[in-house]
């Protein structure tokens, strides 16, 4: 089947996902049947507006919900049914995160904060790796300042440095750039996209913005809990138009 | 390792938010180990005072019973030994020109080494005439250096006259400590003894000459001594505390008893800080599980921050608690010892508080293992977890169950006065009370903030902050719940036992105030002067005189009601002096005056309980040969007073029958209703302090001696649990503060709005007050329940009447006491939320 031999190169999926937030009259179908794969090495964004499931379908796939019905994989294992235990010891070692905000621990250094999931692991630091990362992402003279000393811009580096060191599967960024300005947002996607393409890793970003999913090698659209469609190298242009005729079925 | 790293990174960030959790086990610690610091300096005094008449001697032979002083002489011709001397040490009655009364009389050693004593002034007594004194003797019996006093040695046998006058030669600095007894101390020579009849000295100290080794001393006076124990001086203090070991335990676990309720305070008050901590970290936290840390490693982190916490406090506490304890016994005179810090059981107290700090933690941290990783991206909308609701409604339910089941079990135990069953009813249903706080206390402060309503925009605000998160002032309420109820249950307790043995004490005594002798005369004024005192309503002097009372034995022929001699038995007979309703409790009707018709005389009871005669009988009341026949009757004035003899009681008429003028042998006075026992009878003694023989006795005299004694253990036990209270207040503080920081933003934003700095303090004065009048309230309450239900307990067991009594005053002073402290406790923190810049409200997060 396509999906066992392609298994090797799907670095995290969903199989009729089903999120349902609340019970009874109040119950909420924020997820209502996705089917999606991402390939290893790509860089896919996520968009729809608000309401349309696309943070809760990232929380799941990224071991930080379980779903209500349905399959998860990653790195072509089933992660459905494992417990509370084993998704931590997955989101330490296979995943990455990088939010919106408060991505760091105000009381730790940028270079604590970075070896953190190492840390909780108890690997060493392979110093190759960080200096790699750390220079890449110009944060060479910052490692030793706390997130309060640091710029918008420099916390979300030290952030995405945190997601890779430990070379994870897949990277699961959450509006990355919104508190930023443009020009640091542009050179933040840019590096993520650079990961997906030179580096080979694979990256999930969720986001409403155009200009920001256009970065991305492929994007999702969802609405009410379901895709809505799929745009494979977009643009700004296109994305904007499809998102307008959404907004325009549903009016 | 990671977890200790990153816990004293956390707790470095940000220090002060831990400040009151570490002076909250600073001061549990710190109590329990001023108390065993405190009893071990006793204990060592005590030992020191114990054996301070011996301590300069080699060795101690004791258990000599015939001639003290022969053994000795025996002993000093031993070769080896320089001196053996007799330790006597006797209780004496003294009299001076100033006052008498008893005092403790020792051998003032005639070898320099075993003086223990320092002089001051004068000389060491050498002649049998010859005394020193301790200074606090010579300014309490008004004995100077060179005065005079009379030493009679009670219990001699009297055939010899004992009481022999002494020059005070010497003056002697003996520190002198109110716990330790012994305050009249005085010396004389191993000559005077023998004189005043006292020939035994419980031990003898032996001196070895130089060069001599101990073995061979020991030997010898073995040798010279068969069958007499000798030891050295460490080996006798050991023996001679051991007599008071098992007090000076009690005194240990009473103190223990009230530090471990200051722990028990400080334990809640650390639970509630680090709930509330852990609250405002949830980002944090739910961040750190988002990348990936596992829950024993978040729990090992959470656990290290208490242990570092707690390990701060608790050596914080050892010294802060040494140097109290130091500074109480030196205050209180304990020193002659030495300070003495056991170091077991002051590490002990240590680990406990360190302990009491981890298990505090342990359900807040519990609460904080339970937060979602998801929490660190939508902190706003995340209800709590299934499983903490589960846990209320477990605490709820166990809440419940205590409280019922012990509050059966308390309220069998008063209503049968089985103590057993009351006390541990009454602990667990104080549990079951204490895990209700949490559902019936916000409803209270609820009902409390709704009058700040009404009072404008900061009482508004304050009435609606206070209550915004119920569960967190419950838990800040709880603490000061816990500190003024066990206050207030004492004060009841003691107050009423107070009021109840005074009930039955009335009922016993009828009379006040009795001042009596041997059945002479009594000074003319001393009726006047007794009259005159302060607190006394009324006095009269009750006139008597010394008679033979014979009654008829079974043969018919006379014999003494007591020893049976034909002779008859020497007794008092006084007569009820007019007007004597208005000294004698109860009026005339106690006095049976009805059944004392001329006639009749009122006899003792156990007279007729013995059987020597019967009821309605007759006695014969003889009087310098003139001899009256008396029906016998029993009333209640005939057990009061003393005199040489038994007393019997008689009309004023039949007295004058038998003797036409009976001069005044005792004075009667009433006590006025609020008269302070103490006081009265303190100077009534100073009025009769002259006068040798005459005692003043009374229901006075029991209610004064009760009333100083369970004043100073209330005094004390308040004392002890007001440190309780002042942990509770940090507390408050502490919340306040905590929330202060929660609410930078919004206080920012009141601020930009318009509200002034001092207005804002008020606000949180008002905050303060309310959980601290809450707390106190209800903790009244339960203190009220819970020291009826104990007194009530009690009594009914020993089968008294229980007078409920309620120091009201008291109690309002501990209320206001206790709100007044809330509201200090808000000073700090609301002095940094008016410092608060109204641009912060602007700021983007």
């Amino acid at each position: 089947m396509s999906l066992d031999t392609a298994a090797s190169t799907v670095a995290a999926s969903a199989e009729n996902l089903v999120k349902i937030y609340g019970q009874g009259p109040a119950a909420v179908r924020a997820v209502d049947g996705i089917t999606v794969a991402f390939e290893s090495g790509s860089f896919t964004a996520i968009m729809g507006a608000s309401g349309s499931g696309k943070s809760t379908l990232m929380h799941c796939l990224a071991a930080l919900d379980t779903p209500t019905s349905g399959r998860i994989t990653v790195g072509g294992a089933d992660i459905t049914g494992l417990g509370d235990g084993e998704l931590t010891r997955l989101r330490r070692d296979r995943i990455g995160f990088v939010f919106q905000s408060f991505n760091l621990l105000p009381t730790l250094t940028a270079r604590q904060n970075i070896v953190l999931p190492l840390d909780l692991a108890g690997r060493d630091v392979d110093p190759v790796i960080f200096d790699a990362l750390v220079s890449s992402l110009k944060i060479g003279r910052r490692l030793d300042h706390r997130p309060s000393e640091l710029s918008g811009g420099e916390q979300q580096r030290v952030a995405i440095a945190r997601a890779l060191i430990a070379s994870p599967d897949v990277i699961f960024a959450d509006e990355p750039t919104g508190q930023l300005d443009t020009a640091t947002g542009h050179s933040l996607l840019a590096y993520l996209r650079s990961c997906a393409r030179e580096l080979g890793r694979t990256v999930v970003m969720v986001t409403h913005d155009p200009i920001a999913a256009a970065y991305a090698q492929r994007a999702v659209l969802l609405a009410d809990g379901r895709i809505a469609g799929e745009i494979a190298a977009p643009t700004p242009e296109r994305l904007l138009g499809a998102i307008g005729e959404l907004q325009g079925a549903t009016v | 390792m990671r977890a200790l790293s990153s816990a004293w990174a956390e707790i470095a960030a940000r220090p002060s938010r831990l400040v009151a959790t570490v002076v909250a086990v600073v001061i549990g610690t710190g109590f329990a180990c001023a108390a065993l610091v405190f009893t071990a300096t006793f204990h060592a005094d005590l030992a020191a005072r114990l054996s301070a008449q011996y301590s300069g001697a080699d060795l101690v032979v004791g258990g000599v019973e015939e001639d003290s002083a022969a053994t000795a002489r025996t002993l000093a011709a031993v070769p080896v030994v320089a001196d053996a001397e007799p330790l006597y040490s006797s209780y004496v009655a003294y009299s001076s020109n100033r006052a008498h009364g008893y005092l403790s009389l020792q051998l003032a050693p005639h070898d320099p080494r075993l003086r223990w004593a320092p002089l001051t002034e004068g000389r060491w007594p050498q002649g049998p005439s010859e005394i020193a004194v301790t200074a606090s003797t010579s300014v309490a019996a008004g004995l100077p250096l060179g005065g005079t006093v009379t030493i009679d040695s009670p219990g001699a046998d009297r055939t010899a006259p004992t009481s022999r006058p002494m020059t005070v030669v010497g003056i002697a600095d003996v520190s002198s400590s109110a716990l330790a007894g012994e305050r009249m101390l005085a010396f004389a020579p191993a000559a005077a003894f023998p004189q005043l009849g006292v020939g035994y000295a419980s031990q003898i100290a032996v001196l070895a000459q130089p060069g001599v080794t101990p073995s061979s001393l020991r030997a010898a006076v073995a040798a010279a001594a068969p069958g007499a124990p000798v030891r050295t001086v460490g080996e006798q203090a050991t023996v001679d505390i051991e007599h008071y070991t098992g007090q000076t335990t009690a005194l240990t676990t009473v103190l223990l008893g009230f530090a471990a309720i200051a722990l028990l305070v400080a334990s809640l008050v650390i639970s509630n800080t680090f709930a509330i901590l852990l609250a405002q970290r949830r980002r944090q936290i739910a961040l750190l599980r988002c990348v990936g840390a596992s829950r024993s490693q978040v729990r090992r982190q959470l656990l290290a921050e208490a242990g570092m916490v707690g390990a701060a406090g608790a050596v914080l506490g050892i010294a802060v608690g040494v140097a109290v304890g130091a500074v109480a016994a030196s205050l209180t005179g304990l020193d002659s010892g030495g300070l003495a810090v056991p170091p077991l059981p002051v590490a002990a107290a240590g680990l406990t508080g360190m302990a009491v700090t981890l298990i505090a933690a342990t359900s807040p941290l519990s609460r904080a293992l339970r937060i979602a990783p998801l929490a660190a991206l939508r902190p706003a909308d995340f209800a709590e977890p299934r499983a903490v609701r589960r846990a209320g409604r477990l605490r709820v339910a166990l809440g419940l169950v205590l409280l019922s089941g012990g509050g059966v079990l308390l309220g069998y135990g008063v209503v049968q006065g089985a103590v057993l069953v009351a006390l541990p009813g009454g602990a667990l249903s104080a549990v079951g009370v204490l895990l209700l706080t949490g559902s019936f206390l916000p409803p209270l402060l609820h009902a409390a903030a709704r009058p700040g309503r009404g009072a404008g925009p900061v009482g508004r605000l304050a009435a609606a902050n206070a209550v915004r998160n119920p569960r967190r002032a419950a838990a800040t309420s709880t603490a000061l719940v816990v500190g003024v109820a066990l206050i207030v249950m004492f004060q009841v307790a003691s107050a009423s036992v107070g009021a109840s043995i005074d009930q039955a004490t009335a009922d016993r005594y009828p009379v006040d105030v009795v001042v009596s002798g041997d059945g002479s005369a009594l000074p003319g004024s001393l009726a006047d002067g007794v009259r005159d005192t302060q607190g006394v309503s009324g006095a009269l002097a009750v006139r008597g005189t010394s008679a033979l009372a014979a009654v008829r034995a079974g043969d018919g022929t006379p014999t003494g009601p007591e020893s049976g001699s034909g002779a008859g038995d020497p007794v008092t007979v006084v007569a009820v002096p007019d007007g004597a309703g208005q000294v004698v409790r109860g009026g005339l009707a106690a006095l049976d005056s009805s059944t004392l018709s001329a006639p009749t005389a009122l006899v003792p009871s156990w007279w007729v309980e013995s059987g020597a005669v019967a009821l309605g009988g007759t006695v014969t009341l003889t009087v310098d040969g003139r001899s009256q026949p008396f029906t016998v009757a029993v009333g209640r004035l005939t057990d009061v007073g003393v005199f040489a003899g038994s007393a019997v009681v008689v009309t004023q008429a039949a007295l004058d029958r038998l003797t036409p003028s009976a001069p005044a042998v005792a004075v009667w006075g009433a006590l006025a209703p609020n008269a302070d026992a103490p006081s009265v009878m303190a100077a009534v003694n100073r009025l009769v302090a002259d006068q040798p023989g005459l005692q003043v006795t009374g229901a006075a005299a029991d209610r004064a001696s009760l009333q100083s004694v369970l004043g100073t253990v209330t005094t004390v036990a308040t004392g002890l649990l007001a440190v309780a209270v002042v942990i509770a207040i940090v507390g408050i503080g502490n919340t306040l503060g905590l929330a202060v920081a929660e609410r930078t933003r919004e206080s920012a934003l009141l601020r930009a709005l318009g509200l002034r700095r001092g207005q804002l303090r008020l606000m949180l004065a008002l905050e303060a007050i309310l959980l601290a009048a809450v707390g106190a309230a209800v903790g009244l309450l339960l203190g009220l329940g819970y020291g009826w239900a104990g007194a009530a307990a009690t009594f009914t067991e020993i089968g008294r009447t229980l007078v409920l009594s309620v120091p009201w005053v008291r109690v309002a002073v501990v209320l206001a006491i206790a709100v007044a402290a809330g509201a200090l406790a808000s000073v700090l923190p609301a002095r940094r939320a008016a410092r608060i810049a109204p641009a912060e409200a602007l700021a983007e997060e």
